[in-house]
């Protein structure tokens, strides 16, 4: 378990790191035409989703929550919201649904996969906001210098 | 009687007594007019080879007999439903309706007649180990005996199902079968008062064949059970299921009771992955800790995206530097070769950053500084609370960057659960924060920790 998680951190590691490079080097967005909570904002709405792009990159296209969450990222970038949200499992009351909500995906699994692929995105969420975080003190420790 | 005849044993062939159960009866065997029409040697040897491997072969050798004997052996294709299953014990006068896997039976067996007492008698005569459970239960009549000899033969063919053939009851084959799957062995002798094992399919293919089995009910009616052994492809897989005791044993109840495993042995395995749900019992609570950990894990990424955003804009010519050396955030030993895309002039900034990320991500050996370099991590750790159990997360996620040398080895589970424990112990240190959401987080958080 502990090869998988290294290499799936490397990996998203390496993805994240290039989209954001990507994200902050072409400034002409940031620029002063906007309020600076309104850049961050936008900037920070990227970032995030440049993160879960990666991390489902880097999980590999094997789960279903991964491609769940590309397809999401792909129809949302071509502005259309489709909304999938509850297209299989009819909207289920309680825990079970809240949780449908909370996995990229869910409300389409019965409940046993729905159980295996939380398991799954849970271990990755929390290697993604390892190194997000990692990466947040790396820079904010090297700007306070 | 001829030994010669005889096969010898399968090296794996545990129940050395059945050999010398199955003398007298191989003996009786021979000399009964009923069981060998014709004394053909060939017969003879296969039956007595049949006596021997009672794993294998599935031979319809008596209706009784090896009726109780079929019972759950067989397999088409592995996984192969007990659609042949047969039935065990019954009347003597009423005839086994076997039709036997073609694999395993190269050899038709002819129907014998029905056995009578004889079998019977063979059958009491005969003490092998594993039946002692079954024996325990109060044989009604004299089948259950025989069909208790004949479990404990079943239950060695389960065992080994492999060796064998492949399309013996396979154990496990498929993912699916878990639980189930008959356990076989004479050790669990309470479950295996009836000797049918009822079969149930994968929610894929509901084809099911499924040997009735009345494992709750009085013993009697064992034998009086009596189902068709239908031939069943060989090539679906099924998942393998036998009803416990006093449990329903329809296909459905037997399909949800997988499912339901299925789920519980899930909702285990995630109570592994969420830090403090070991007290939690219950479907209720432990899926309530599911969603809060995966709904906190969501905030810390909403946070530290924003954070990332707040603080970026000065970083963009450490993030060339930090690319490289970040893509092989495990491995220290990488470490020259990591200006592949920086260039010279960058090198030194590099290995600057390199350095203090490689020492937050990699904790480097000499992470004794522990608590220091702890504490200096937590300050600029913001993360949203709004729980006391979110603060573990937090923890965790720095701590792992010192422990790094451990973290790599250690499973998430325990590692959590250590920055859980130490998490405790810790107070939450304050933070300065930029901008409105973060502040009214760090407001939540003083309100939480007060």
């Amino acid at each position: 378990m502990s090869a998988t998680t290294e290499q799936l951190e490397r990996n998203f590691t390496h993805r994240f790191l290039t989209s954001l490079r990507r994200i902050n080097s072409p400034d002409s967005k940031t620029t002063t035409t906007h309020a600076a909570g309104l850049v961050i904002r936008r900037r920070s709405l990227r970032i995030k989703r440049a993160a879960y792009s990666s991390m489902a990159r880097a999980a590999g296209s094997h789960r279903a929550w991964t491609r769940a969450l590309l397809s999401r990222a792909r129809s949302q970038r071509r502005r259309q919201q489709h909304d999938v949200h509850r297209r299989r499992q009819g909207r289920e009351m309680g825990r079970a649904g809240k949780l449908r909500g909370l996995v990229p995906g869910g409300s389409r699994m019965e409940m046993g996969q729905l159980l295996e692929e939380t398991a799954h995105y849970v271990q990755c969420l929390a290697v993604q906001v390892r190194v997000m975080q990692a990466v947040a003190d790396h820079f904010s420790s090297s700007s306070s210098m | 009687m001829d030994r010669a005849s005889f096969l010898p044993p399968p090296p794996d062939f545990h129940y050395a007594d059945s050999a010398a159960l199955l003398d007298p009866a191989a003996a009786k065997w021979h000399h009964h007019p009923y069981h060998y029409h014709d004394a053909e040697q060939q017969q003879q040897q296969r039956l007595q080879y049949n006596f021997h491997q009672q794993q294998q072969e599935v031979g319809s050798l008596g209706d009784d007999y090896m009726g109780c004997v079929l019972n759950g052996f067989h397999g088409d294709g592995g996984d192969g439903g007990l659609g042949e299953v047969v039935e065990m014990s019954r009347s003597p006068s009423s005839s086994i309706q076997l039709k036997p896997d073609p694999g395993f039976f190269a050899n038709g067996w002819p129907d014998f007649a029905p056995v009578g007492n004889h079998v019977y008698g063979i059958s009491r005569t005969s003490s092998c180990p594993p039946t002692a459970a079954e024996s325990s239960s109060p044989p009604a009549m004299e089948t259950p005996a025989a069909a208790s000899v004949v479990d404990g033969s079943k239950k060695r063919k389960l065992d080994k199902p492999q060796q064998r053939s492949p399309k013996v009851v396979a154990v496990d084959e498929n993912g699916e079968s878990k639980t189930k799957k008959v356990k076989a062995g004479c050790g669990d002798g309470g479950d295996k008062k009836s000797s049918v094992s009822s079969s149930s399919s994968s929610s894929k293919n509901k084809n099911k064949s499924v040997k009735k089995e009345n494992s709750g009910g009085d013993s009697s009616s064992k034998e009086n059970n009596s189902s068709k052994v239908t031939h069943e492809v060989q090539k679906t897989d099924y998942i393998h299921v036998r009803a416990r005791r006093g449990q329903a044993t329809d296909s459905h109840s037997l399909a949800e009771r997988v499912r339901r495993e299925k789920i519980s042995e899930r909702m285990k395995y995630l109570q592994d992955l969420v830090p403090g749900c070991n007290k939690i019992t219950g479907k209720a609570g432990m899926l309530d800790e599911i969603i809060n950990y995966v709904q906190s894990l969501q905030r810390q990424v909403e946070f530290l995206s924003m954070k990332l955003a707040a603080v970026n804009p000065g970083m963009d010519f450490n993030i060339d530097s930090l690319f490289p050396k970040e893509a092989v955030a495990s491995g220290g030993n990488n470490f020259p070769a990591m200006g592949m895309s920086s260039s010279s002039s960058d090198m030194a900034a590099a290995y600057l950053h390199l350095n203090s990320l490689q020492q937050q991500l990699l904790g480097c050996s000499g992470l004794d500084m522990g608590m220091t370099a702890d504490l200096g991590l937590r300050r600029t750790i913001s993360a949203p609370i709004t729980n006391p159990e979110t603060e573990t997360f937090i923890d965790s996620s720095c701590f792992p960057l010192q422990q790094q040398a451990s973290i790599w080895d250690a499973d998430l589970p325990s590692l959590y659960q250590v920055a859980f424990d130490q998490a405790r112990a810790a107070s939450f240190p304050s933070q300065q924060f930029a901008g409105t959401e973060r502040g009214k987080k760090m407001e939540t958080l003083k309100r939480s920790s007060s």
